[in-house]
């Protein structure tokens, strides 16, 4: 795990968890904040898939993980795909930039500890994604036998579902990486541990 | 069940069974409801079995890594499995199976990740085309869908521990 993101030209520390803590809150919040006002706006007609691709910069940025870029190391332990072509122009404007590369393979090689931890979260993960399908799963059967069950939502089911389902894949795609920040400890007490 | 060739037989027959099943009962638009709904009790029962069968036969051990001291042990002592004799330190994963059980699952993750997301995206694809036209049955298939999602996301983890741990004599 990478100890400080660069964002708007600042260098900030992300060491201690309590920072890393608030991150994960500010990004859950931002999906939550998307999420209702894609409501408002179609009803998540188009806009889920929207919210869907959002995930790739929130990943590319902060997150890491899935992407070679953000606080957590690359979950493939494959390097990144060189490219030849200069950095985006609105990274560039807004000064955001990806973590100085570490010489070798330190930049996206997991060690035994890191792989360990990061089979852990996924395992976490996995828990309460299991847990969203046994609800997906209710709902729709309850709205195929039983229906009069969930006739008193105010909002349609198919709503209800759609949205459930949409949260789930945005879930999916950022959920290990967001535990791995969340229970990790603060990078300076592992050091004095060790 | 030492060598790993029988268990992946009965991985394979699990599946077999299990998607003709799925098959018979989820993609043919014509059965009357009570036919679907006798069908589906039956889905149950099979993905009841297969989700008790690793635990019945001790083919995995429990993945939370605790059991309860009072648990009624009975079915297990049928087929000779009972853990009574056992000390409780050796009933609860060792370090070996829980980064074992991990790997497990990661590797499942990113199994379900790509079916997950090919389903929303037909979903998304179907609200913005409204494609109700081309598919009909599209509220039996969503609801045998989950089902499967649901049967997969339980039993995955198992199945791959299943497939993948080399011949236990070849371990020793």
């Amino acid at each position: 795990m990478r100890a400080e993101l660069f964002l708007l030209g600042k260098r900030i520390d992300m060491a201690p968890r309590r920072r890393r803590r608030w991150l994960v809150a500010l990004i859950y919040f931002g999906f939550a904040a998307l999420m209702t006002g894609f409501w408002f706006m179609d009803q998540w007609h188009t806009s889920a898939a929207y919210l869907i691709l959002a995930t790739i910069p929130v990943n590319r940025l902060f997150l890491g993980g899935y992407y070679f870029g953000g606080l957590i190391k690359p979950f493939n332990n494959r390097p990144p795909k060189q490219s030849a072509l200069p950095p985006p122009v609105l990274l560039l404007k807004l000064r955001v930039y990806l973590p100085v590369p570490a010489t070798g393979d330190e930049a996206y090689r997991n060690d035994e500890r890191e792989l360990g931890q990061r089979n852990l979260a996924h395992y976490r993960a996995y828990q309460a994604l299991s847990i969203t399908v046994v609800i997906l799963w209710a709902l729709t059967n309850f709205k195929a036998e039983v229906p009069r069950l969930i006739a008193r939502l105010s909002i349609p089911v198919d709503m209800v579902l759609y949205g459930l389902v949409t949260a789930a894949v945005v879930v999916a795609i950022t959920l290990p990486q967001a535990i791995l920040l969340w229970t990790e400890p603060d990078m300076e007490e592992d050091f004095s541990g060790s | 069940m030492a060598r790993r060739r029988n268990r992946r037989l009965i991985v394979v027959c699990i599946w077999a069974l299990w998607l003709l099943l799925i098959v018979f009962s989820g993609y043919v638009p014509d059965l009357p409801p009570h036919y679907f709904d006798r069908i589906m009790v039956c889905l149950w029962g099979v993905a009841l079995l297969v989700l008790l069968v690793p635990g019945i036969f001790r083919f995995v051990r429990n993945f939370g890594g605790r059991e309860s001291v009072d648990r009624d042990r009975s079915i297990r002592t049928l087929f000779g499995t009972s853990d009574e004799d056992r000390p409780a330190e050796s009933i609860s994963l060792d370090e070996r199976e829980i980064r074992l059980r991990n790997a497990a699952y990661y590797e499942a993750y990113f199994i379900m990740g790509p079916i997950l997301f090919i389903g929303v995206f037909f979903l998304i694809i179907y609200r913005i085309l409204q494609l109700q036209a081309f598919f009909p049955h599209i509220e039996r298939t969503i609801v045998v869908s989950l089902y499967v999602l649901l049967f997969l996301y339980q039993a995955l983890p198992r199945q791959l521990i299943l497939w993948h741990e080399p011949d236990m004599e070849e371990a020793q």
